[in-house]
C-alpha cells in the first residue's frame, strides 16, 4: 500500500473542504450571524487550508495509484471530510459528536436526513431553540454546502484539478462514481471529471436564478439549489420548501430534482446533441416513465381526501392540488432528494408504500441520487425474464441488452450480487434499529431504507415532518454508516473489510 | 493532442501506453471487448467496441490528431487511414506486414490515398537482428544514417581489458575522445556512468559515437573480430514474414544462409523466392539433430524466428548448448522480455511489437523535443532537443552540466555532423543534443533547452 499516495489524496481533499468553508464565513458575515461564526469559519478554514498544503507540500510527487489505493482513498476521503466537516456543527452550536457526525454524513452523502429540531439535545443537556431557525446563517450555508460537494463527488473535485493521475484517477472515479458501469465523456478521466462538475455548476447556477426570479433570497436560492441538484434534501427552513408556498419554486424544483437524478453524462452530450439523447437512453426513459406513472397514481389515489402541507396548513384538495403534491413528492422520492411539499406520512397506506418502492428504486446511474439506480432496475428485471425463458430454451445464451449493447453476464452477476447485498444490509440496519427503545418496525425499516438509499425522511416516526434527533446514539451511528455505504454503492466500502484487501 | 488507435493487440496497446504516459488523449477502437477491457484497466483511455473501418464511427470519433491503425489485417489497416484523413484526423499511420502493397510503383505514394506514414515492424525488427548480427558483443545499436551516428549496447566479455577499470582512467584517450559512455544496464538497472564508475562483468554497456569509433571500441574491448562475409548463419523457421525478409537481407549481405523450417511448402516457396545459395533444411528447429546437421556447432549465429516463444526459447538454448557462438531470438508477446532478459543463453532478441511501437513513435514528432527511438534492452527512449537561441544550456561545457545527475547526453548534432557530447564540448544554440532517457526526465530537462520567459 503507498501511503504517501493516500496521505497526498488526503490533503487534497482536506484542502477542496476547506476552500468551501472559507466561503461559508464570507455568508455568514453578510449575512448578519454573529461576528464570532464568521471569525470561526475563517480561522478553522485557515488552519485547514494551512494544514492540508503542508501535507501536500511534504508528499508531493507523482504516486502511482493501484486499485487499493484508489477504494482506500474514497473510503477514508469521505471519513475524513465527514469529521472536518462536522467541526462547526459541534463548536458553533454545541452539537454532541454523534450529531454533528450524523449531521454531515447525511450532507455529504446527499441524504438530507436531520437532526435538527427543539428536541435535539446538546452536549449541555440543554436543547435547540427553535430548531432550525434559531442556528447561525454560516452554519446552515455550510450544511448545504455539504449537499452540495458530495452530490459530485468530492473526489471528482480531485481527479479534476490533479493532473498527473492516470490510471489512478479511472480508479478513483469508478469507485466513488454511482451506475452499474461508469461511462466516459472524454478520452482522459480527468477531462470527463472536468467536464462533470462543469455541467453541475452550470445547472447550479441556472437554478438559483431561477429560484430568486421566484421571489427566493440568494441565500436560500443557493441552499436550496444545493439540496435539488445534488439531490439532498437540506432546507433553511423547518417547514422544507413549503415555507414559500410558491407553486412556481415548486416547480423549479421538480425539474431539476429530475436533472438532478438524470445521468450527468447524458446532460453533457445534451448541450452538443440536443434533447434526442435523453430519449435514447434507456435509462432516462424507464426514469421518466416511473416518475410520470408514480405521479399519476398518487393523484389518484390522494385526490379528493384532506392534504396538509409541510407547514401544516391545510390545503384545498382539488384535483391540481392533488397533483402538485403527488408530483412534488413522486419526484423528491424517486430522486433520493427529500425535499417535502407535504406530509406524505398522513396519506393512505397505497400512497405510501408506493413511496417506498420508489425510496429502493432511485435514480439513474451517474446521477446524484442513492437507491439501487434504474439501470440496475431495468438489467434485474430482463434478466430475470431470459432467466424465465431459459426454462424452456435451457442451452440457450442469456441475451440482456442495455441501450443495445448486450451486457456481459459477468455485469449481471454483480448487480444481481449488489440487489442482494443492498438488501441484506438495509435488513441489518433495521435489525439493529428495532433493537432500540422508541423504534417501532415501521420506523426503523423506513429509516434505514431511507439512509442507505440517501433519500432522507422515511415513514412514521421519521416521516415527513420529522427528524432523527429523538433517536438513540446507536441507532444514528447505524444509520449514518448506512449514508456511507449507500453512497459509496457498498462495495467500495465493503471492499475494504476483506483481509486479502490489506496483504498483497 | 488526441489520438485514434485501431486495434488493441500488442503494437496498438504499447503505443496507447506511452502516448498516454506523454499525457495525449487517447481512443482506442476494437472489435474484442475482451482486448478493450485489458486495455482500460491499465490505461486511462477511452474505449470504444466497433469496427475501425467503420465511416460513422470514424466520424463520429474525428476530428483527431492522429490515427494509428495497429491492427493484424493490412488490408484493415490501409482502409481505416484513408478513411479517416477523409473524416479530418490530420495525420495517419498505418502498420503493415510487408512491403507488397507500397513498394512496386515508385510513381505511387501513399499519402495519395491519406496515410502519411507506413510502419513495417517486421522488417524494422530485421532491420535490428542484421545489425547485432556485425558482432557478437553487440545486443543492440540504433543508427542515426543523417549523421553516421550510432547508439550501440554491447555486452561486456569476461576477457575484457574494460574490465576493472575507473571511466576517468580510460587507457585510449585518442578513443575516448571520440565516443560518449551513455549508461551501463547492471542488473537491469539503467545507471549513468561517471567518472568513478568501475566496468564489471555482466555490464551492457552504451557507447554513443560514429559507427567506426564505436565499432572500433567495441573491437578493442572484446578482443574479437566483428563477423564477416561469408559466415554461418542459422534461423529456425522461415514461414513468417520476419524470418522470409532476415534470410533475404542476410544472403544479400553475403554470409552462409541456413534455414530450418518444418512446413515443407513454406521452405519451397522460400527458395522459390530466394533460389541460389540458401541451403534450407526440412525439421524442427527445436530438434538437436535438425540443428547439428545445419551445422550450429561454432556458427557465429543463431537466430529464431518461429510464432511460438516457447519454441524459440527452446532451440535458442539448445543452439547454445550445441555450440552456437550467439544466439537471437524474437519475442511475439512483448510481456515475455523480462523473461528473455534472464535468460543467459539467449544472448538477444527483440519484439517485432515493440520495435512496431518504437517505430510509430518516431512520426510522433513534436516542436522541439521528439522521440528517436526506443531503447528495447533498457525501456528507455532516445530523445534529441534543440538548443533555443538565450537557452541556460548555451555556452555551457558539458562536464558543467550537473543540474540532472539521471540525465546523460549521447552526442550533439551542429551543421549535420555529429560531435560526441564529452566534457569539453560546448553546446551551442541550434544543436540538436541527444540523450537517452525516460518520459520523466525528458519533461524535466526541457526547460534548459528553451529561450528564458
Amino acid at each position: 500500500m503507498n501511503f504517501t499516495a493516500i496521505i497526498h489524496a488526503m490533503s487534497v481533499l482536506s484542502l477542496i473542504c476547506g476552500v468551501a468553508m472559507a466561503s461559508a464565513s464570507g455568508v455568514s458575515a453578510a449575512m448578519g450571524d454573529p461576528p464570532s461564526v464568521a471569525i470561526f469559519f475563517l480561522l478553522y478554514s485557515l488552519v485547514m487550508a494551512g494544514g492540508s498544503i503542508l501535507v501536500f507540500l511534504r508528499s508531493r510527487g507523482e504516486h502511482e495509484l493501484g486499485t487499493r489505493e484508489g477504494f482506500l482513498i474514497v473510503v477514508l476521503g469521505w471519513l475524513l471530510i465527514i469529521l472536518l466537516g462536522a467541526v462547526p456543527f459541534r463548536w458553533l452550536s454545541s452539537f454532541r459528536w454523534i450529531d454533528a457526525i450524523f449531521e454531515t454524513a447525511s450532507g455529504f452523502t446527499t441524504t438530507g436526513a436531520s437532526v435538527i429540531d427543539q428536541s435535539l439535545v446538546l452536549c449541555d443537556g440543554s436543547r435547540l431553540a427553535q430548531g432550525l431557525c434559531s442556528l447561525p446563517k454560516g452554519l446552515l450555508y455550510w450544511r448545504s454546502m455539504t449537499h452540495w460537494l458530495g452530490g459530485m463527488g468530492v473526489v471528482v473535485i480531485y481527479i479534476a484539478i490533479i493532473p498527473y493521475l492516470g490510471i489512478g484517477g479511472k480508479k478513483l472515479y469508478q469507485a466513488e462514481v454511482s451506475g452499474a458501469s461508469s461511462s466516459q465523456l472524454a478520452p482522459r478521466i480527468t477531462d470527463t471529471a472536468k467536464m462533470l462538475w462543469g455541467v453541475y455548476i452550470l445547472f447550479s447556477a441556472v437554478q438559483t436564478l431561477l429560484l430568486m426570479a421566484g421571489g427566493m433570497s440568494l441565500f436560500d436560492a443557493w441552499c436550496h439549489t444545493c439540496g435539488t441538484l445534488a439531490t439532498g434534501g437540506f432546507s433553511t427552513s423547518p417547514a422544507s420548501v413549503s415555507a414559500f408556498n410558491s407553486f412556481y419554486i415548486e416547480a423549479v424544483i421538480i425539474v431539476f430534482m429530475f436533472l438532478g437524478s438524470s445521468n450527468f453524462v447524458l446532460h453533457h452530450q445534451m448541450m452538443k446533441k440536443g434533447l434526442s439523447v435523453y430519449l435514447k437512453d434507456e435509462e432516462f426513459r424507464s426514469n421518466l416513465v416511473f416518475t410520470i406513472l408514480g405521479g399519476l397514481a398518487l393523484t389518484f389515489i390522494i385526490h379528493g381526501r384532506a392534504i396538509v402541507d409541510a407547514a401544516g396548513r391545510a390545503v384545498d384538495p382539488n384535483i391540481f392540488n392533488a397533483a402538485r403534491h403527488a408530483f412534488f413528492q413522486t419526484v423528491s422520492i424517486k430522486s433520493t432528494t427529500g425535499f417535502c411539499s407535504s406530509d406524505f406520512d398522513m396519506w393512505p397506506d397505497t400512497a405510501r408504500f408506493i413511496l417506498l418502492m420508489l425510496m429502493i428504486v432511485g435514480g439513474c446511474g451517474g446521477s446524484t441520487t442513492g437507491g439501487l439506480k434504474h439501470a440496475r432496475v431495468i438489467l434485474l428485471v430482463k434478466y430475470s425474464v431470459v432467466q424465465i425463458k431459459r426454462t424452456l430454451f435451457p442451452h440457450s445464451l442469456s441475451n440482456v441488452t442495455l441501450n443495445g449493447a448486450r451486457v456481459e453476464s459477468e455485469t449481471l452477476h454483480k448487480v444481481l450480487a449488489f440487489f442482494f447485498i443492498y438488501f441484506v444490509i438495509m435488513a441489518a440496519g433495521a435489525l439493529i434499529l428495532c433493537t432500540q427503545p422508541g423504534n417501532d418496525l415501521l420506523s426503523s425499516t423506513s429509516a434505514s431504507i431511507s439512509c442507505i438509499g440517501s433519500i432522507g425522511p422515511g415513514l412514521a416516526k421519521v416521516g415527513a415532518v420529522c427528524t432523527y434527533s429523538w433517536m438513540s446514539d446507536l441507532s444514528k451511528a447505524v444509520l449514518a454508516a448506512l449514508m456511507l455505504l449507500g453512497r459509496l454503492e457498498i462495495f467500495t466500502m465493503m471492499v475494504i473489510f476483506l483481509p486479502t484487501f490489506w496483504k498483497r | 493532442m488526441k489520438v485514434i488507435i485501431v486495434g488493441a493487440g500488442e503494437v496498438g496497446r504499447g503505443f496507447a501506453s506511452v502516448v498516454c504516459g506523454e499525457g495525449h488523449e487517447v481512443i482506442m477502437i476494437d472489435n474484442s471487448s475482451k482486448l478493450l477491457k485489458r486495455v482500460a484497466q491499465s490505461l486511462d483511455v477511452m474505449t470504444v467496441q466497433g469496427n475501425g473501418v467503420s465511416s460513422e464511427l470514424l466520424r463520429r470519433l474525428a476530428p483527431a490528431d492522429l490515427l494509428v491503425a495497429a491492427t493484424g489485417e493490412d488490408t484493415t489497416n490501409i482502409l481505416a487511414c484513408q478513411l479517416a484523413s477523409h473524416m479530418g484526423v490530420r495525420q495517419t499511420i498505418c502498420r503493415l506486414s510487408s512491403e507488397e502493397y507500397f513498394n512496386q510503383t515508385p510513381d505511387f505514394f501513399p499519402s495519395l490515398i491519406g496515410i502519411n506514414q507506413i510502419i513495417i515492424p517486421s522488417l524494422e525488427c530485421v532491420d535490428k537482428i542484421v545489425r547485432c548480427i556485425e558482432h557478437r558483443a553487440i545486443i543492440e545499436k540504433i543508427l542515426f544514417k543523417d549523421v553516421g551516428a550510432e547508439i550501440t549496447c554491447f555486452k561486456m566479455p569476461n576477457t575484457s581489458p574494460l574490465l576493472g577499470v575507473r571511466l576517468r582512467d580510460f587507457p585510449d584517450s585518442s578513443l575516448i575522445g571520440k565516443i560518449r559512455f551513455c549508461g551501463i544496464l547492471r542488473g537491469g538497472k539503467f545507471i549513468i556512468p561517471r567518472g568513478e564508475t568501475v566496468f564489471a562483468t555482466d555490464d551492457d554497456i552504451f557507447v554513443a559515437g560514429l559507427s567506426e569509433s564505436v565499432m572500433e571500441l567495441i573491437e578493442w574491448a572484446s578482443g574479437e573480430k566483428p563477423t564477416r562475409k561469408g559466415d554461418r548463419i542459422i534461423i529456425g523457421g522461415a514461414a513468417s514474414p520476419i524470418g522470409r525478409h532476415l534470410a533475404k537481407e542476410l544472403l544479400g549481405l553475403g554470409y552462409d544462409v541456413r534455414v530450418i523450417e518444418q512446413n515443407i511448402e513454406s521452405a519451397e516457396s522460400l527458395l522459390d523466392e530466394l533460389g541460389k545459395g540458401l541451403m534450407v533444411i526440412i525439421g524442427d528447429p527445436t530438434d538437436k539433430d535438425m540443428l547439428e546437421e545445419a551445422g550450429v556447432s561454432g556458427a557465429p549465429c543463431f537466430i529464431s524466428v518461429m510464432e511460438d516463444d516457447e519454441d524459440n526459447i527452446m532451440s535458442c538454448m539448445l543452439a547454445k548448448k550445441k555450440g552456437a557462438i550467439k544466439t537471437v531470438s524474437i519475442v511475439n508477446k512483448a510481456d515475455y522480455g523480462v523473461l528473455f532478459s534472464s535468460l543467459d543463453m539467449i544472448d538477444c532478441f527483440f519484439s517485432p511489437s515493440s520495435v512496431g511501437v518504437n517505430s510509430a513513435l518516431k512520426f510522433l514528432e513534436e516542436e522541439k523535443s521528439r522521440v528517436l527511438a526506443l531503447v528495447n534492452s533498457a525501456n528507455s527512449f532516445v530523445f534529441d532537443l534543440k538548443v533555443e537561441k538565450d537557452a541556460e544550456l548555451c555556452g555551457t561545457r558539458i562536464a558543467d552540466f550537473r543540474n540532472l545527475p539521471e540525465m546523460v547526453f549521447a552526442f550533439v548534432v551542429r551543421n549535420g555532423t555529429m560531435l560526441p557530447a564529452t566534457g569539453d564540448l560546448r553546446i551551442e544554440a541550434g544543436d540538436r543534443v541527444t540523450m537517452i532517457s525516460d518520459f520523466d526526465t525528458i519533461r524535466k530537462i526541457e526547460p534548459y533547452f528553451y529561450a528564458k520567459g
